[in-house]
Formats: structure tokens, C-alpha cells, sequence
């Protein structure tokens, strides 16, 4: 195609250089008649016409030639010559053009080139990409050209001849003409040359592309010469005998002619040099490249690990000659892959672990929330139970004949069982979730027993022999959490009593030394108590006025005289001295082992480790035998462990049973009883008493019950008071079995005349106005019982003869007469009314010596801080029925007044109350008792209302009892930390009042 | 003296009722049962003073919860004076709501407050059109005695 045109482009040339000379046959229509639009038609054009007449003029010429010999010879040797300079001039043209074209073309490459050079990356290097490109290059070039020819074309080829044709001066002129004519064409042909010369010197003076490369050649090599000098690897070839021929080393620790000529294992030895040689010789013999990790461990250069990676080199003949080496340095990455991977791998047990922490997490959680949700349906569950129990309360304040009674009797028993069951849940759950807190409180180990027994013997059913033997070397007082301690050897004793048909039974106590496992133990155990004791020892060292010179009454000489040492010792931390056997530790702490013995039907050995487990009894058919749930011992034991103590058991079969528990007790240095004037005085007006406190050894038996109780009952209630902090409690908790013990009536009645099971357990139950229809109904009345119950009855007959229900019912003359009394419906009647009952229940009971008990007793005072009117209300008319007036007050504040003016004997205390809350004013009250002045009060912004009357009784401690509607165990203990007594959740039932006025008020 | 047995019979029918509807509680008749032992006007006066205490507690607590920022602090006060209250008068549902509403304060969700002082003002409107009754008859016998 580019040379079609080149062809056609010279011929057009032809054509318009000398249009009048070509001959006439050569038909110059097809010929040069080429057809191109736009510029080239003009030109045609323009050269048609002159044509017309240049035909002419050759005709006219052939004929002058034909006519003169000369002239055509002439002629003929002009055009020739002509001819020949026209030749020669196009193959100029032409070779001038081919070198333009190919410069062009080349150019066009170059470009095209560098173009895809730098976008190969949006458009592929595509094969057929390129022609195509060159062919619309070509295209524009094309066009570039023909306005160039024009220029060219018309500036000389005016060809006129002015002279006549075919004269002599025509001809001259015509030669003159055609000799210009070529004279131009000369001058054409030589800038064409001179062209033609330029553009070979440039193509001369544009560098060769051999250069280029060789430069670029240099480049890479001084390129790679960089990177082999700085890379840090090793390269070698080594010959087929791993001769190393050649080795480029960035750190040569060894001289090139130390290793050329070598092998590996000739240069250098430690481990891996023998690997890395076999390596090698492998690779050579299989003749395939191959990569390895090898750590060597040199002197040269110590311990380092190599990436190899050898090839086979090979011959022409395709012989292995050797092998091309390259080692790099990769100690650091395998330290770090294997720092990595060490990672990793703990990160992968970290996380398994953590997996399992989240699962003990879940389970623990799902476990407690369980432990709660059984919690809360205990307590969801005690509460409706107390609506039948209390139902069946007022249900026995109606009328009712005595087999209802009976029947009624069981329904609260019952209903009194499945509350202690609930407790006994609640209890176990506590202690669990570790929400169980131990309360500190001095108490005396040998009325602890003595009453434990007492308790036990007054429910016995059978011909048991109780014992108490506390050794001489256990202190008198000791600190601990009573109520805990109670519940356990109440549970202790009444298993062994359960499982022993006859025989003895019997609580042993003495001093041991500390135990092995005291040292993990003491921590628990300070953990537990820590509050508590911090307050009890604060306790200790507030000053007292009271002496304490009436103790050596109570108190063998030896402890007296340790106590009375240590009196003015306000040191707590000093080992009191106890005698003999006692392990003495900084603390103070002294270990008390308690032995539970019996002589019962024994614990099989295989029975053993099962026996502390939840709901776990001996066997199915005890279970059914005996019945309980089999939690006893398993609160018992986890009683024991949270006080820092250890719970044992050895058995005999047929044998009997011995529960070994061994607490730690904080010691209590200085004798407290000072505190407690009137209790003491009380104590001392008994003579049975004296003995109690120091009293080693107890033995109750079911024949002495009766007379043993009734001495009992008034220094129990006595003395009970200042050691039961927190009695409230201990109703709740062993509540059953305290109130169960508590009448002997039952337990005479059995014996005498044993009635059905229902019957005695109904009388266990207590309930409202049950004693005296009991006595009434009873087939053998028993004055002895009855005396003992005196005290209650005061209470009760009270709320019963009250009852409209009694109203038509007959029973013995004094009822008769208290309902007439009552009948007046006369509110003031009531104070009258309520010590007649006392002398009522004695008038049966004169025969008998306890006269001096049923005294009428002064009324005690009571104070009610309460802001809700409804409650203030009800809690009032409630007290009235039970015999009480209170005083009311609304707030804390005014309850602080309200002791600041007046002594009382009992504080019912709100806790949830505007201006000062029960709490606060709990502890304002305290502060005082213990300091005798109303300094934290005016601290609390309380100024003292009145100068306090009868400054002595301020120091007597008033019961607080809590009550709050929050009925959670939880704020009990909140109330008990504050310093409250008790606790009594609302609503306030009968039973719950009743039974906080007994303990206080007994 | 008839009408006043009768009278009689018809309050305790009507507080059995409210027992069997689940109204009240024993509580409610062991409150009742005292009017014995405290004179005629002792039951007379107690529901009015219950029903004008709820009322006057379940409008602050109404506004305490229209305030911005709830005092979840008086919320729980006026929650355990109600809650004391109605335990105390042996309005069982009352009570229930109230518990319900003491888990909203201690969660201090605003909006459970809400529904919680809605059930237990709608439960008291129950009550408190039962209590009504109650109180007419009371009166009546006191009248008649």
C-alpha cells in the first residue's frame, strides 16, 4: 500500500512537471487520471486546459520532427537527456521517501513503543493491536503529504509560450523554457540531496540501540554488584566433590583461599556441617534443586540457622558437575517464628483455658443463680405457708372442740416442720453462696450445753440418760457465734438422740491444742468474724464503771483471778492464761473440742463418707425409720467449716456414735458480766445459779425432767437474755426446736398417758390459747407443767379470753371469770386484766413452790418507731390484744428523743423510715449505752431533748427489735450488724410478736 | 340486733369474697379481728386512713416518676411506705405490685417504674371500690351498735 501510493505520488509529479511532453498515444487518461478528492481534482483541472492545447502542440511537434532531421535529433536527445535527469530525479525522490517513510514508520514504533511501555498496564501488549495502530498512523501521514506536494507543484510549473508555434523562436523559447525548467528540477534534486544527507547524519547522530543496551547492561550489572554486595547471603558453586570453586561471602569470616578448594566439612565442623554436606551431595545426585533449613552450631560463628538452596549444575552432555549454593542468614526469623509459634501456643491454651473459665463461669453462675431461685422459692414458698400457719392460728382462736384442736394442732406443727425444712434450704444455701456471716458474741460454753441438753431432754421420748462434761480448762466466756454453735449441737444431740434407743447420750467439751489444720482454718475463720470481732473488741475496751467484784462469786478462784489480772490489761492481745492444757497463741484463740457421743445404733463404715452430704441418710429404710431430710448434718458440717473448724465422726456399729467438732474461740480477756447489773443481781438471787457457771458436768434424766425444768426455767430466762444477741435469729433458725423444747407438758403427758402422735405434737406447737383448753382437756392435768408454762400464759390467756370466739365455749371457773371480765370490752380493763391471767394459771398450780415466779411483774415499756400510720396502727391494736400498751414514734430522730427522755424495756424499730432511718438510730442508741453520753447523736444533728433520768439504767442495754418489710435474710443481718437484736420481718403477725415479747419479757 | 348479725355476716362475706378474689389476704381478716380488742371505730378508721395514705403515696410517686430525673431514692421510700402499708392491711395484690416496682427501682428502669405504680394504682382502684363497701357496712354496724 505505501508503495502504490509513493508510485502515484510520483507520477502526479510526472505529470504536472511536464505535462505537454508526454506523447499522446500513452493514453494519459488511465494513466494518470487518478481520481483523489478535494486539491487534487483543482489541479487536474487546471492542467486540462493548457493540455488541449499541448496536444495540439505535439502533433504540431511530431510533424516539425518528421520536417527537420536536426531539430527532431535534437528533440530526441533533449528529451532523452531529459528523460534521464526526470529518472534519475524520481529514484531520488523515491529513495528519499522510502528513508522519510521507513524514518517515519520507525518513529511511529518508537512512539507506539513508548506509549505501550507505559500503559501496558491498562491495555495488553495484544499482537494485533499493532498493525492496526501503524495503519492509522500511515493514514494521517498520507495526509500530511499532499498539501506539501501542492506547494511544491505550483510554484513552477507555469509552462507558457508566448512565441508562435512552430517557430524558430517558439522552439528557443521552448528549450529556454524546458531548460529552466530542468535547471529547477537540478535544484530540486540537489535539496533533495541535501535532505537526504541531513537525514542520514541524524540518523547518524541518533545513538544505536546497541549502545543503549550495552549501557542498560551496565547498569544491571552495577545493580546487581549492589545487591550482591549488600544482600546477606552467601553464594558459592561448588564442584562435584562439594569442592567449593567459587564463593561470594557479605561476611567473610574466612579468606577466599581458606575455603576454595575445600568442601564444607574440611572449612569448618559442628553441627549441621555434616547435614548441610549431605544436603548438597543429595541435591547433586538427584539433580534437582532443593531448599533447606539448617541450623548450625560452630565455632566460627556460633549457633545460626541457614535457608540453603542448592541447585545441580549441569554440563553440556547433561552431566551433574556440581552445584550452585546459596545460603541466607535466617537465625533472627526462626528466633521470631519460633518466639511465634510459642506464642501461639499459648495463646491457644490461654484460650482454651479461658474457655473453660467461661464455662466454670457459666456453671458457677447458672449454680448460684439456682442456689438463689432456690432461695427465693424457699422464701417464696415460706411465705404463703406463714398465711396457713397463721390462718390456723386465728382458726385455733375460734371456737373449736377438742378433736378439731388436735387436728388443728398437727396442721401448725406440720406447717411449723416444713418452715424449720425451709430454713434448714435457706441455711444450707447461704452458707453455700458464702452470704453467710458468723456474728461474734461472747457466751458461755456451759450454759450453751446445759441448754442444749435441757432442750433435748424436755422433747425426750425415751428413757435416755443426757450428759454434759465440760473439762475445767475450758474458759467460762469465750467469743464466738453462738446461735451457729447452738444449731449445731442441737442438731448433733438430736441426731444421737434419734438414733440411740437406750442408753446415754452426751455432749464432752475440753481444750485441745491447735489443730493441723488450724493454719488455713484461723484464715477462714478471721475472715469470717472480722467485723464482728472488731466491734466485740471495741467493746473491750471501753471503759466500765461497774467492778466486777461480784464475779468472783461466779467463778472458780483460778479464772478469776486470770480474769482479774488481765482487768486493767488492755492489751486483747494477751494470752489469758487458762491452766493447764491450753494451747496459747498470740491471738488469744483457744480450740475447744466437742464430742457428741452416744450409744445408739452406730453408722456403718460404708455409710461414713457419704454421711456429711446433702439429703444423703444411712439408708433408705432409716430415712423411713427415722425420717428427716438428711441435711442436718450437712449444714452442720458446713456450719463447722465457716467457723474455721473441723467436723468428725467415729462409729461403731450397735456401738453408738461420737461427733467430734473442734472450734476455734477468741478468749474474751476481761470479764463482761459488770455490764449487766440486773442480770446479775437476778443471777445472784439464785442460788442454783452460782453453780451454772462454773459447772463442769450435767446429767439429765427423764425422771428428774420435771423438777429439774421448773428450776431451770427461771434461770434459763434469765440468763438467756444477756447472751442470746440476736435471739430473733436463733428462732428463725432452729425456731423449732427452741419453742418445741420449751414445754415439758407434752413430754409428761406421753409418759403418763401416751396419747396418738398428733396430740403431743400439736402441744409441741405453739399456739395461742391453746394451754389452758389443753389443761382442761388433758386426761391427767399436771400442776407441775402448768407452773412452768405460768409465765407464758400471761401472755396468752390474755389475747385468748380476749378472743370473741371463746365467748361461748366453757371451760374451767377462771376462764369463766376472765371473760366476763373481758365481756366489759373496756380498752383500760386490759392492763387489769392482763395479770390476772397469771394468777389465774396459778390458782391450779398453788400447790406447787413456785410461788414466788408468777409475780406480777411491772409493765414493761415499749416503744414502737414507726412512720406508717396503717402499721403504727395495727402493730398498736395487736400489742393491745397481747396485753401491751406502746409508745409510738414516727422517725429515728424522735426515737433517740424518745429513749433520751424515757427508759424502756423494748424498742420495735422500723428500719425504712423518712428523717432517720432504724439503722442509724440503732447505732445512735448504742453509742449511747456504751459511752453514756448522746455525743454521736448531737454529732448526727439530734440535740438532747431532756437530761436523761436514771442515768444507772442507761447503761442497761435495750432489745432493739428490727422490722422491716425487706424480708431478706440478708438485711437481718444488716439490722444484727447495726446493733438490733432481732429481727421480725412484716408483716408483724401475732406469732412473730408473741414470740420476740417472750424472749424479752419472759 | 338482727340487722347487725346480718350486717355482720355480710362483711365477712364480703371480705371472704375479696380473700377468694385474691384482693387481700388472711392479713386483711386478722386486721379485721383486732377491731375486737381496739373498740368499734378502730376498723372504721383504719381503711380510710389506709386508703387516703395509698392515694397521697401513689401521687408522689406518680410525680416522682414525671420528673427528668427520677429520684429513684424517694421512689424507693414512698415504694416501702406503700409496701409496708398494704402488708400491713393485708392487701395482697397491692403488695405483689409493689415488689414488682421495688425490682424496677433497683433497676432503676424508669419505664418498669411506670407500669409498676400503673398495676399497683390500678390494683388499689380494685381495692379501694371493695374497701368502700367494707367501710359502709362498718359504718353501719357501728351505727347500729
Amino acid at each position: 500500500m505505501v508503495c502504490n501510493m509513493e508510485t502515484d505520488l510520483i507520477e502526479d509529479m510526472d505529470i504536472e512537471g511536464l505535462p505537454s511532453m508526454w506523447p499522446e498515444d500513452i493514453g494519459s487518461d488511465k494513466q494518470f487520471n487518478v481520481e483523489r478528492p478535494g486539491g487534487g481534482q483543482d489541479m487536474l483541472e487546471e492542467v486540462t486546459i493548457p493540455e488541449d492545447q499541448t496536444i495540439v502542440d505535439f502533433k504540431r511537434l511530431l510533424e516539425l520532427t518528421n520536417y527537420t532531421d536536426k531539430g527532431s535529433s535534437q528533440m530526441a536527445y533533449l528529451v532523452k537527456h531529459w528523460e534521464y535527469r526526470q529518472s534519475n530525479a524520481v529514484r531520488l525522490l523515491r529513495e528519499e521517501l522510502d528513508n522519510l517513510s521507513r524514518q517515519r514508520q520507525e518513529s511511529e514504533l518508537k512512539k507506539l513503543e513508548i506509549l505501550e511501555e507505559h500503559r501496558f498496564e491498562e491495555e495488553g501488549y495484544g499482537g494485533d493491536k499493532r498493525p492496526i495502530s501503524i495503519m492509522d498512523e500511515l493514514s494521517d501521514m498520507w495526509k500530511d503529504v499532499c498539501p506539501r506536494k501542492n506547494d511544491v507543484v505550483f510554484q513552477s510549473k507555469r509552462v507558457e509560450v508566448d512565441a508562435e508555434y512552430d517557430t524558430v523562436e517558439y522552439w528557443k523559447q521552448r528549450a529556454l523554457d524546458l531548460e529552466k525548467m530542468l535547471e529547477a528540477s537540478g535544484q530540486r534534486e540537489q535539496a533533495l540531496m541535501e535532505k537526504l544527507n541531513e537525514s542520514v547524519t541524524n540518523l547518524e547522530k541518533q545513538s544505536s540501540p546497541v549502545e543503549e543496551l550495552s549501557q542498560i547492561l551496565k547498569r544491571a550489572d552495577n545493580f546487581l554488584h549492589f545487591v550482591l554486595q549488600n544482600a546477606p547471603v552467601v553464594m558459592g558453586h561448588q564442584d562435584k566433590e562439594l569442592r567449593y570453586r567459587f564463593i561470594y561471602n557479605h561476611f567473610p569470616s574466612l579468606h577466599e583461599e581458606d575455603i576454595l578448594g575445600k568442601t564444607d566439612v574440611e572449612i569448618f565442623s559442628g553441627a549441621g556441617v555434616k547435614e548441610s554436606q549431605d544436603f548438597k551431595r543429595e541435591v547433586l545426585e538427584k539433580g534437582l534443586p532443593a531448599k533447606r533449613e539448617i541450623t548450625f552450631e560452630t565455632e566460627l560463628f556460633g549457633s545460626k540457622t541457614f535457608l540453603i538452596y542448592v541447585e545441580p549444575v549441569f554440563s553440556k552432555s547433561g552431566e551433574t558437575i556440581g552445584v550452585n549454593y546459596m545460603g541466607m542468614d535466617v537465625t533472627d526469623q526462626v528466633r521470631k517464628r519460633e518466639k511465634m509459634a510459642k506464642l501461639r501456643e499459648e495463646i491457644a491454651v490461654q484460650k482454651a483455658k479461658e474457655t473453660e473459665l467461661n464455662k466454670t463461669i457459666h456453671i458457677t453462675e447458672e449454680t448460684m443463680r439456682a442456689k438463689q431461685m432456690l432461695a427465693t422459692m424457699s422464701h417464696e414458698i415460706r411465705s404463703p405457708l406463714t398465711g396457713v400457719v397463721s390462718m390456723a392460728e386465728i382458726l385455733s382462736n375460734t371456737k373449736l372442740d377438742w378433736e378439731q384442736r388436735q387436728l388443728l394442732g398437727v396442721m401448725i406443727s406440720s406447717g411449723d416442720l416444713v418452715l424449720q425444712l425451709i430454713n434448714d434450704i435457706l441455711d444450707l444455701s447461704k452458707v453455700e453462696s458464702g452470704v453467710m456471716k458468723l456474728e461474734a458474741a461472747k457466751f458461755r460454753p456451759r450454759e450453751v450445753v446445759k441448754h442444749v441438753l435441757q432442750t433435748a431432754a424436755a422433747s425426750l421420748q425415751k428413757i435416755l440418760m443426757l450428759e454434759g462434761d465440760i473439762a475445767d480448762d475450758v474458759p467460762i466466756e469465750v467469743i464466738g457465734d453462738v446461735l451457729r454453735i447452738r444449731q449445731i449441737l442441737t442438731n448433733l444431740i438430736s441426731n444421737a438422740i434419734k438414733f440411740t434407743p437406750e442408753g446415754k447420750v452426751g455432749i464432752k467439751l475440753y481444750v485441745v491444742p491447735e489443730p493441723p489444720f488450724a493454719k488455713e482454718g484461723l484464715k477462714q475463720k478471721s475472715k469470717a468474724y472480722q467485723s464482728a470481732t472488731d466491734a466485740v473488741k471495741e467493746e473491750k475496751h471501753q471503759p466500765k464503771s461497774q467492778t466486777a467484784s461480784d464475779q468472783n462469786g461466779f467463778h472458780d478462784k483460778k479464772h478469776g483471778e486470770g480474769y482479774q489480772d488481765h482487768k486493767h490489761d488492755d492489751d486483747p492481745g494477751t494470752p489469758v492464761s487458762h491452766g493447764n492444757s491450753m494451747d496459747e497463741d498470740l491471738e488469744a484463740t483457744v480450740w475447744i473440742r466437742c464430742d457428741v457421743y452416744d450409744t445408739g445404733i452406730g453408722i456403718p463404715e460404708n455409710a461414713l463418707p457419704t454421711l456429711f452430704r446433702k439429703y444423703m441418710q444411712v439408708s433408705a429404710d432409716h430415712a423411713r425409720k427415722y425420717g428427716g431430710t438428711g441435711l442436718g448434718l450437712a449444714i452442720c458440717k458446713q456450719l463447722v467449716e465457716l467457723m474455721g473448724g473441723r467436723l468428725t465422726v467415729t462409729s461403731k456399729v450397735h456401738c453408738g456414735s461420737t461427733f467430734t467438732f473442734i472450734l476455734p474461740y477468741q478468749v474474751s480477756p476481761i470479764e463482761e458480766n459488770s455490764d449487766d447489773p440486773d442480770d446479775l443481781s437476778d443471777m445472784a438471787d439464785q442460788d442454783s445459779v452460782t453453780d451454772d457457771v462454773k459447772a463442769g458436768f450435767f446429767q439429765f434424766q427423764p425422771r428428774t425432767l420435771g423438777s429439774l425444768f421448773s428450776s431451770n426455767g427461771t434461770s434459763r430466762s434469765k440468763k438467756l437474755l444477756p447472751n442470746s444477741i440476736g435471739f430473733g435469729s436463733a428462732h428463725k433458725v432452729n425456731g423449732f426446736s427452741e419453742t418445741s423444747y420449751s414445754f415439758p407438758s407434752n413430754n409428761r403427758q406421753k409418759e403418763t398417758a401416751p396419747l396418738e402422735d398428733a396430740c403431743s405434737v400439736a402441744e409441741v406447737a405453739e399456739t395461742l390459747s391453746e394451754p389452758e383448753s389443753s389443761f382442761s382437756h388433758s386426761p391427767e392435768p399436771e400442776n407441775e407443767t402448768e407452773v412452768s408454762r405460768g409465765k407464758q400464759c400471761h401472755v396468752e390467756t390474755t389475747s385468748w379470753f380476749q378472743n370473741p370466739a371463746t365467748e361461748s365455749t366453757s371451760h374451767s371457773e377462771a376462764n369463766r371469770e376472765m371473760i366476763q371480765t373481758s365481756k366489759t370490752n373496756e380498752p383500760q380493763k386490759i392492763c387489769e386484766m392482763q395479770e390476772k391471767p397469771d394468777r389465774i394459771s396459778q390458782s391450779p398450780s398453788s400447790s406447787s413452790a413456785e410461788v414466788p415466779e408468777t409475780k406480777p411483774k411491772p409493765k414493761p415499756k415499749i416503744l414502737l418507731v414507726e412512720d406508717n400510720k396503717i402499721n403504727v396502727m395495727v402493730a398498736k391494736s395487736m400489742m393491745k390484744q397481747l396485753g401491751h400498751s406502746i409508745d409510738v414514734v414516727n422517725n429515728g430522730v424522735e426515737a433517740v428523743h424518745a429513749v433520751q427522755c424515757q427508759n424502756y424495756d423494748l424498742i420495735l424499730m422500723d428500719v425504712c423510715m423518712p428523717v432517720m432511718d432504724g439503722l442509724k438510730a440503732t447505732r445512735l442508741i448504742r453509742s449511747f449505752e456504751d459511752t453514756g453520753n448522746w455525743d454521736a447523736a448531737a454529732e448526727a444533728g439530734i440535740e438532747q431533748a431532756m437530761p436523761s433520768s436514771g442515768s444507772s439504767n442507761h447503761f442497761k442495754r435495750i432489745p432493739i427489735i428490727a422490722m422491716t418489710a425487706n424480708a431478706l435474710s440478708e438485711s437481718a443481718e444488716e439490722c444484727f450488724a447495726n446493733g438490733m437484736d432481732s429481727f421480725v420481718s412484716k408483716p408483724v403477725t401475732f406469732q412473730k410478736l408473741k414470740e420476740c415479747l417472750e424472749q424479752y419479757f419472759p | 340486733m338482727a340487722d347487725k348479725v346480718a350486717l355482720n355476716r355480710q362483711l365477712l362475706d364480703t371480705i371472704t369474697s375479696m380473700e377468694v378474689e385474691g384482693l387481700v389476704d388472711s392479713r386483711f381478716r386478722m386486721v379485721y379481728s383486732l377491731k375486737e380488742a381496739n373498740g368499734p371505730f378502730f376498723f372504721a378508721e383504719l381503711i380510710p386512713t389506709f386508703c387516703s395514705d395509698a392515694q397521697t403515696t401513689i401521687r408522689e410517686m406518680t410525680l416522682a416518676l414525671e420528673q427528668p430525673v427520677v429520684n429513684y431514692h424517694e421512689m424507693e421510700e414512698l415504694c416501702m411506705k406503700i409496701k409496708g402499708g398494704t402488708l400491713c392491711i393485708g392487701a395482697h395484690q397491692i403488695a405483689l405490685a409493689c415488689g414488682d416496682l421495688r425490682h424496677a427501682i433497683d433497676d432503676r428502669s424508669k419505664e418498669r417504674c411506670t407500669v409498676a405504680v400503673d398495676a399497683i394504682r390500678h390494683e388499689f382502684l380494685k381495692l379501694h371500690s371493695k374497701m368502700d363497701i367494707v367501710l359502709q357496712l362498718e359504718r353501719m354496724i357501728i351505727s347500729h351498735n
